[in-house]
């Protein structure tokens, strides 16, 4: 309801304002120009770094200084610290970031976003800022039309800054006629009273922007033709800080339990420095008077002067708040649960991954990791083992050759439980990641899909086996319970393999390098074909017993190509051009059959 | 020269279709590199070995080595024919 109505009773409030006063109508459009500009630059460095900066977050947030200090220099550089708020939740709901590196960047945000207020006092304000806009708005409109990815990047960067700076030019310029008609500051509210007041303003007028840097501009603007005093600026800036956190918790509500901690971790830190500003006012203007003093700012300069109290007051929050990061984790891992599953849903792909490409690619990839040990706990289960002993009991072998009973599970069900759903997950929200970009990932992400595609297929063909399987592998012949038994230990073999190339950093781990099981496939299944005639032909085993055997060796064929196809896609190195090249040098099977060939030539010219 | 320079910069800086060809071969190269090194490798250990199974094992891996090699480095071949053509 209260939805439905806000939009039309500010459009209402604008259209008056703008009846009534022309310099009300040139602050609003230089608000809406500088937002425009945001918009823009957020859109340039999507462009143009195309997933760089994404990789850059990855390697430099492994610690919680570094985390810290890559929000400072991000939010600095991009001078928004809404959007840096907004990919780190992102990030986390991909599980790329543990809660507290994600907590350290918002903390490092909210300093890096002060820098802001340093520009617009000691420069915007101080030079015709105007004289710079246009010239990048000529070249930055010039670059949008070009076809190269990067050069529209540099277009929207270069115009995001124009309008960023044309915004202020008109926010000034609206201010500058609007005292001589108005004079706001008789509005002013002093004591506690006014700074609650003009801290609630601040965060009503941040909500409404969803930026806190437009709100100070405003303010800072504002603060320079003295419309408004020192200390209800000082309250404005409080407010700013706790609106700006909307942005964050609008992101967070398109995502999963992780990344509404992290917003609820950003809430509780500008709240919580907000109310310790305001409790302290009075040192804080002190403080601010004793740097200002230090840093030869003059008296009466108060733009620069709030331009230091923002600074001041976030770097108290971070260093108040820091200490207390692991009770905060804890305290928000109690209130932010992960819904207990009953069909298993997808964990890592969440809507707002989609919107930047390497983000998305790694929530898929996690998602595919996720699809793949419970298709591996499925196939197993299915050939009568547990994924578990497969993998970490080194004395399974002999205990499968002596089982007496194998308890039948319904393959369908399992699938249906723990693969479909995520599966499902997967290939939408694939199909809506390639249809918003056509960058390099979604190369990545044809391929992700093809592994999960050749997972699926393994499940299948595993759930095909799964009947002869149980069936001969308590016979009373034992020349088939050994052909069986032969069957599926090449999975666990195989699985085994698997495991040990996907906890690999061996450099040597590669596309290529599966090659070499590939043909070990190769030989086993000429070795298997050579021995299944002479079974039937020695009586070993009845014809019946040879088809099935033969047509189960395909079903377990299929499972071992199907997850190789996969292994090439999920557990070899990530560099996507020497991927491509390995993909292209792989052995076909056409290939590797004539490598076994000319092998076994030269052992039969050795015996000679 | 230092013009020249800067001319193939610029122009490889607007020209995306020639630049990721280079970025291809590239790729290869690396690859046929490592290729090349793991053969010599796989030669060396098998100059050393002399139990017969081991050495078949390590007599196949070197026969799959060589045919990949053989095979990047034609296609190396047909891209760097495709380049001088188009």
């Amino acid at each position: 309801m209260l939805r439905k109505i806000l939009l039309p009773v500010i459009f209402a409030v604008l259209a008056y304002g703008f009846w009534v006063s022309t310099d009300f109508k040139a602050i609003s459009a230089g608000v809406a120009i500088f937002l425009f500009g945001m918009l823009s630059l957020e859109e340039g460095f999507r462009v143009f770094s195309g997933g760089v900066l994404e990789r850059v977050l990855k390697r430099s947030t492994d610690k919680l200084w570094k985390s810290l200090s890559f929000g400072i220099f991000t939010t600095t550089l991009m001078q928004s610290s809404s959007l840096v708020s907004v990919i780190t939740i992102s990030f986390l709901s991909a599980g790329l970031l543990g809660l507290k590196e994600g907590i350290g960047i918002i903390f490092g945000a909210n300093l890096g976003t002060t820098t802001g207020a340093w520009l617009v006092a000691g420069f915007g304000l101080k030079v015709k800022i105007s004289a710079y806009a246009m010239p990048m708005l000529v070249f930055g409109t010039i670059l949008l039309f070009q076809k190269a990815k990067h050069l529209k990047g540099i277009g929207y960067i270069l115009s995001g800054l124009g309008f960023l700076f044309l915004g202020i030019h008109y926010m000034k310029e609206g201010f500058d006629a609007f005292k001589d008609n108005f004079d706001l500051a008789a509005y002013a509210v002093s004591g506690y009273a006014g700074l609650f007041l003009f801290s609630l303003i601040g965060t009503l007028a941040t909500v409404v922007m969803q930026s806190s840097h437009a709100t100070l501009v405003l303010i800072i603007t504002a603060l320079s033709t003295g419309q408004i005093t020192y200390e209800n600026a000082l309250a404005l800036a409080i407010g700013a800080n706790i609106g700006t956190t909307i942005t964050a918790i609008i992101g967070a509500l398109g995502s999963n339990a992780p990344g509404r901690r992290l917003a609820g971790a950003h809430l509780v830190f500008n709240v919580a420095t907000g109310m310790v500003a305001i409790v302290f006012i009075n040192q804080l203007i002190r403080a601010v008077d004793q740097v200002s003093l230090w840093a030869g700012i003059a008296d009466l300069d108060f733009t620069l002067k709030l331009a230091v109290f923002h600074t001041l007051f976030n770097l108290l929050g971070v260093v108040l708040m820091l200490p207390l990061i692991n009770p905060l984790v804890r305290l928000l891992e109690r209130t932010f649960k992960e819904p207990a599953e009953v069909k298993e849903g997808p964990r890592y792909i969440v809507a707002s991954a989609v919107e930047f490409p390497d983000t998305a690619v790694e929530a898929v990839r996690n998602e595919t990791l996720h699809v793949y040990d419970n298709a591996r706990e499925i196939i197993c289960l299915g050939l009568g083992m547990r994924s578990e002993r497969v993998l970490n009991d080194p004395k399974f072998e002999s205990e499968l050759a002596r089982q007496s009973a194998i308890p039948r599970v319904d393959m369908d069900r399992l699938y249906e439980q723990r693969v479909k759903t995520v599966f499902s997950a997967i290939i939408a929200f694939i199909s809506e990641a390639s249809f918003t970009w056509k960058e390099r990932q979604s190369g990545d992400l044809h391929w992700l899909r093809d592994a999960n595609r050749n997972i699926v297929e393994a499940v299948k063909a595993a759930k095909h086996t799964q009947k002869n399987m149980l069936r001969y592998l308590l016979s009373d012949n034992h020349h088939i319970r050994k052909e069986y038994n032969q069957l599926r230990l090449s999975v666990a073999h195989l699985l085994q393999q698997l495991e040990q190339l996907r906890t690999s950093s061996d450099e040597e781990t590669t596309i290529l390098s599966l090659d070499e099981l590939k043909l070990a496939q190769k030989e086993r299944e000429q070795k298997l074909n050579q021995r299944l005639y002479q079974l039937i032909r020695d009586n070993s085993i009845t014809p019946a017993m040879g088809g099935s055997l033969m047509n189960d060796a395909a079903y377990i064929s299929e499972i071992h190509t199907t997850l190789l196809n996969m292994a090439a896609t999920l557990f070899t190195h990530r560099r996507r051009d020497l991927a491509g090249a390995e993909r292209q040098i792989a052995l076909d099977p056409g290939e590797l059959e004539r490598v076994l060939e000319q092998q076994q030539a030269a052992a039969r010219e050795e015996k000679a | 020269m230092k013009t020249r320079k800067l001319l193939a910069r610029i122009r490889a800086f607007f020209d995306q279709g020639a630049a990721d060809s280079r970025e291809s071969q590239q790729a290869l190269r690396e690859v046929l590199e490592k290729l090349k090194r793991k053969e010599r490798k796989l030669r060396h250990n098998l100059d050393l070995e002399r139990n017969p199974e081991k050495r078949s094992q390590l007599e196949q891996k070197i026969l799959l080595v060589h045919s990949q090699r053989s095979k990047g480095l034609q296609l190396l071949k047909e891209e760097n024919e495709r380049d001088k053509s188009g």
